[in-house]
């Protein structure tokens, strides 16, 4: 019984992960890719998204969203994944035409027999634009699994209260928090533990085809490796998109979560309320990873989906 | 009857001719000056304040040294570019004054409040940090004042320091809502009113005909005069501070003056330091507001100027001629 | 000899931290002065007086502010009940109050002493520290360190974001943090490590004699409030850690860090925004993250509770010896 996905992505040295892993998954059929800005501008993310989904042979459409945040002024975190959002390494130019991508998702989630689960790992703008414009379909949505904000030990990245998805359109994700459609939250708390370098992936570096070569490039040109150099790289985006495929991998906690946007400085925090006791519950916040699983999981599909793109060339 | 009062200067030419006005009045007791930083530094107030007693032969009124910078914030903005790098419009006549008073000025105003419970009134026309210090240092205050008449604020009007703030109640907007949500009396004498009593070359003649302390008013008006000229047509100088004195003392015809809440915007956004005033009963009439303490004039009969200058005119020192 | 002035709201927590001050031999408690907070100031300030009768400590006693400086007062009667430190018995005062205000009482003190030699040590709300700093602003030049109880940079206990002691004066916190002093911040973070654990209370209760008893049960109604409130097994004892690491700073570790106080967000008003100078991993370097670049506070990261238990434990004993 396979489970419909939608991706909603800003690639994105580890949103491409994500969607490799995604497209290397029997559990999961994906239905499409929309784009939005974030890491970088959406004249990149949407052709990298476009790219990828050619490199990974995939029959779905691909949608171009957001190049802004719903009405802040938007910054990229290029430092970090490079000019072109994927490290440097570069892919073919994909010739698919690309749709809108706010209407794009509002046709997949209505035309799909099973409710839709959208997994979202960039900013929330599409999201929350869906959910302004199609409310009804919005409400469809069985569940939205992001890659976004953080709690506790580690809170953000962007600033050192906000997490970047987060930090980057605060407004939509207070939207998407307070809309009412059941949330699973992979924050940095977690993320921050789902560490993978080259030594974490045996089979897949050894498989040496397409996909190989390209994480081998992504793994290593991720600059927000500072002390963990050595120890791999988070991988933010791939683990929760690894939360749908195998709930195990990570341990929830049913939690309200809402989201400051009119702090000064605080502004694209996720306020837990990691004591239980300041709002009804809205959302499974990610506080534990299995680390090991995650690895062996993200090691052994890479390699079979990288084995299966050496062999149909 | 008198009325007893404490004010509270950043002296500031528009400071000068306030504390003479207080000064000279026959009406009104001035029991003491604090001085406060805000149009100049703390010390250049405080020298300006004790001299400008002195010139109007009220040297014996203490004058006590405030807060040099804001409740809070680290920030100070001067105004030297309005007041001159003097205070006194670059035409301070360099007389040698006395000491200031051996305390503070918010102490001062806690021990002179508390020694006339009910009957003093503190008018504060510079920032209002020193005011909101003495609020914390002795929360039963409001209870013990007359009232508190401050030149701040706008309602309707512009800003002057930003688009929507006057500059005293910007440059510290923290210590204005302290002082803005204490329960007592407050009478906000803002820019909606002080904007519009102007001396004009005519007026002016009149301290021009006066007695030296008129005259040196006169002088120190030149560079004030041509700077808030650029917002008239020419040279134009205005009385903030002597508004707020004056409606305390009684002295002023109020024509309009709705007594309403006011809320202090401390939020760094492009409204910081505006006093949200809520004249939302502008089309009825201003209906009664249940817990609204602030009095904010609206419009006032502007011949207070010609009452004022007249007063100040009319002075003369021992041993000048009339 | 480290002077210090502490400035509390007691308090349980306070409480022990007076007893560490005064029993310490590496501590000279100039005064104590109270702010409001836990409760309010007339509750405080008597409890302060009680402590004092109970440990038989005599430094003059000033009473501080009574509301924070802008906003409305709040009080935490949840956890430290309705005299704000109930669970034990309080005596009577054995003296007066000073009778200046508590700002006045830390100006005049830092002023009248050498300069660099004076530390402040605040552990309830910062309003009397904020309206020190406005009354002589000399004060800032002249204290020697500033070792706060507050803040946190994972978590709030009063709202998710915010811990108590910020969360009641955003605004003096700010100025505090902001001034050009030497700022310790033990936050949450450090002690939510520094638990009245069933060793600690042992330790105390072998020593026996009035101010053993006191402390638990100090430990004990707080303990239960703990636990209610937060699901702790044992109470954190907050205040005293700030004293301690006057002590002996090999108590806790420290990072440097840029500390900002978030005074507009509607769920994270009274948060410390903590930017670490070496943050691992991290790239905080987006929006208002670029301006909080001034890596000037001390952020207490790792405690020691051996270290920080004997120290604790050797100021009951000495302060039991001197009584009799």
């Amino acid at each position: 019984m396979t489970r419909p996905i939608i991706i909603d992505t800003d690639p994105g040295i580890d949103d491409a992960l994500a969607i490799m892993l995604a497209a290397a998954s029997p559990e999961v059929d994906l239905l499409g890719l929309v784009a939005v800005a974030g890491n970088v501008g959406l004249d990149r993310t949407a052709p990298n998204a476009a790219a990828l989904a050619d490199l990974l042979r995939l029959d779905v459409p691909v949608g171009r969203g957001s190049a802004l945040p719903l009405w802040r002024t938007p910054t990229h975190a290029s430092q970090v994944h490079g000019e072109n959002g994927f490290g440097g390494y570069e892919l073919p130019a994909s010739t698919r035409v690309l749709e809108p991508g706010v209407p794009l998702l509002a046709r997949l989630i209505e035309q799909s027999a099973e409710p839709v689960t959208v997994v979202a790992i960039g900013p929330l703008t599409n999201i929350a634009q869906l959910m302004n414009e199609h409310p009804a379909t919005a409400r469809k949505i069985e569940r939205i699994v992001l890659m976004g904000g953080g709690t506790l030990d580690v809170l953000g990245n962007a600033t050192p209260t906000a997490e970047f998805n987060i930090w980057w359109d605060p407004d939509a994700a207070v939207r998407v928090f307070g809309f009412g459609v059941p949330l699973t939250m992979v924050g940095l708390n977690a993320t921050h533990q789902a560490l993978v370098g080259p030594q974490h992936l045996p089979r897949l570096l050894a498989s040496g085809g397409p996909v190989a070569k390209m994480v081998e490039h992504l793994l290593s040109g991720y600059q927000d490796s500072h002390h963990e150099q050595g120890a791999g790289m988070a991988q933010h985006d791939s683990l929760a998109l690894a939360a749908v495929l195998d709930p195990a991998v990570i341990t929830t906690r049913h939690l309200y979560v809402d989201v400051e946007n009119t702090g000064r400085r605080t502004t694209g925090m996720t306020v837990v309320d990691y004591l239980g006791r300041w709002g009804e519950p809205n959302c499974d916040v990610a506080f534990e990873v299995d680390v090991e699983r995650f690895r062996a999981l993200l090691d052994s599909r890479l390699s079979v989906l990288d084995a299966s793109l050496k062999e149909d060339r | 009857m008198t009325v007893k009062m404490i004010l509270d200067c950043d002296t500031g030419v528009d400071d000068t001719m306030a504390i003479m006005y207080a000064a000279l009045h026959p009406d009104i007791d001035l029991l003491a000056v604090g001085s406060v930083w805000g149009n100049v530094d703390v010390p250049t107030a405080t020298r300006n304040t004790i001299h400008t007693l002195e010139l109007v032969g009220r040297g014996e009124v203490p004058v006590a040294q405030g807060a040099a910078g804001p409740l809070l914030r680290k920030d100070t903005y001067f105004a030297y570019f309005v007041h001159g790098d003097d205070g006194q419009g670059n035409a301070y006549d360099g007389a040698p004054v006395g000491p200031a008073a051996d305390t503070t000025a918010a102490q001062q105003i806690i021990d002179l409040v508390h020694a006339n419970p009910g009957e003093v009134w503190l008018v504060p026309v510079g920032p209002l940090t020193n005011i909101a210090t003495a609020l914390a240092l002795d929360p039963e205050l409001p209870g013990l004042v007359a009232g508190v008449s401050i030149m701040g604020g706008n309602a309707l009007a512009p800003g002057n320091a930003t688009p929507v703030a006057e500059a005293n109640i910007a440059h510290d907007a923290e210590a204005a809502a302290a002082v803005f949500r204490a329960p007592w009396p407050i009478i906000m004498a803002g820019l909606d009113v002080t904007m519009k009593v102007v001396i004009t070359p005519e007026r002016r003649a009149v301290l021009d005909a006066g007695g030296k302390a008129a005259q040196y008013l006169s002088r120190i008006m030149q560079f004030y005069g041509d700077y808030i000229g650029q917002s008239f047509g020419g040279w134009t100088a205005t009385m903030h501070d002597t508004i707020a004195v004056a409606a305390a003392a009684g002295t002023l015809t109020i024509n309009t003056a709705p007594v309403v809440h006011v809320e202090i915007d401390c939020s760094d956004g492009p409204s910081h330091g505006a006093t949200v005033c809520d004249l939302r009963g502008l089309y009825a009439g201003f209906p009664p507001q249940e817990g609204a303490h602030c009095r904010v004039l609206l419009d006032i009969d502007e011949s207070i100027a010609d009452d004022v200058l007249a007063l100040i005119a009319a002075h003369r020192g021992p041993g000048e001629e009339s | 000899m480290q002077k210090i002035i502490l400035d509390c709201d007691p308090g349980h927590d306070d409480a022990i931290a007076m007893l560490l001050a005064a029993g310490s031999p590496a501590i000279e408690l100039l005064g104590i002065t109270t702010v409001a907070g836990n409760q309010t100031i007339e509750k405080v300030t008597r409890n302060a007086l009680a402590v004092c009768a109970v440990a038989g400590i005599r430094v003059p006693v000033a009473r501080g502010a009574a509301v924070p400086l802008v906003t409305p007062q709040m009080v935490a009667e949840d956890i430290h009940g309705d005299s704000g430190l109930d669970g034990p018995v309080l005596p009577a005062p054995a003296f007066d109050l000073d009778p200046r205000h508590g700002a006045q009482f830390i100006v005049d003190t830092v002023m009248a002493h050498d300069a660099g030699t004076v530390s402040l040590v605040p552990v309830g709300p910062f309003t009397n520290i904020a309206l020190a700093m406005r009354l002589e602003p000399r004060i800032v030049e002249r204290v020697k360190s500033v070792v706060v109880m507050g803040g946190s940079y994972m978590r709030g206990n009063v709202t998710p974001g915010a811990e108590f002691n910020i969360y009641v004066d955003p605004e003096a916190a700010e100025a505090v943090f902001r001034a050009d002093w030497d700022v310790t911040m033990v936050g949450l973070d450090l002690t939510h490590q520094a638990l009245a654990d069933a060793g600690l209370q042992q330790r105390v209760r072998d020593l026996g004699g009035p101010i053993s008893e006191f402390a638990l049960a100090v430990w004990d109604f707080v303990g239960s409030t703990y636990k209610r409130q937060y699901e702790f097994d044992h109470p954190p004892v907050h205040d005293a850690c700030s004293v301690a690491a006057l002590i002996d700073p090999a108590v806790f570790t420290t990072a440097r860090a840029d500390v900002r106080v978030e005074l507009r967000g509607e769920w994270t008003r009274g948060t410390t925004v903590v930017n670490f100078a070496n943050a691992p991993g991290m790239h905080h370097s987006n929006g208002t993250a670029l301006e909080q670049t001034d890596f000037r506070t001390n952020i207490a990261m790792r405690l020691d509770h051996a270290r920080f238990s004997d120290l604790v434990v050797d100021a009951i004993a000495r302060l039991t010896a001197a009584l009799t």
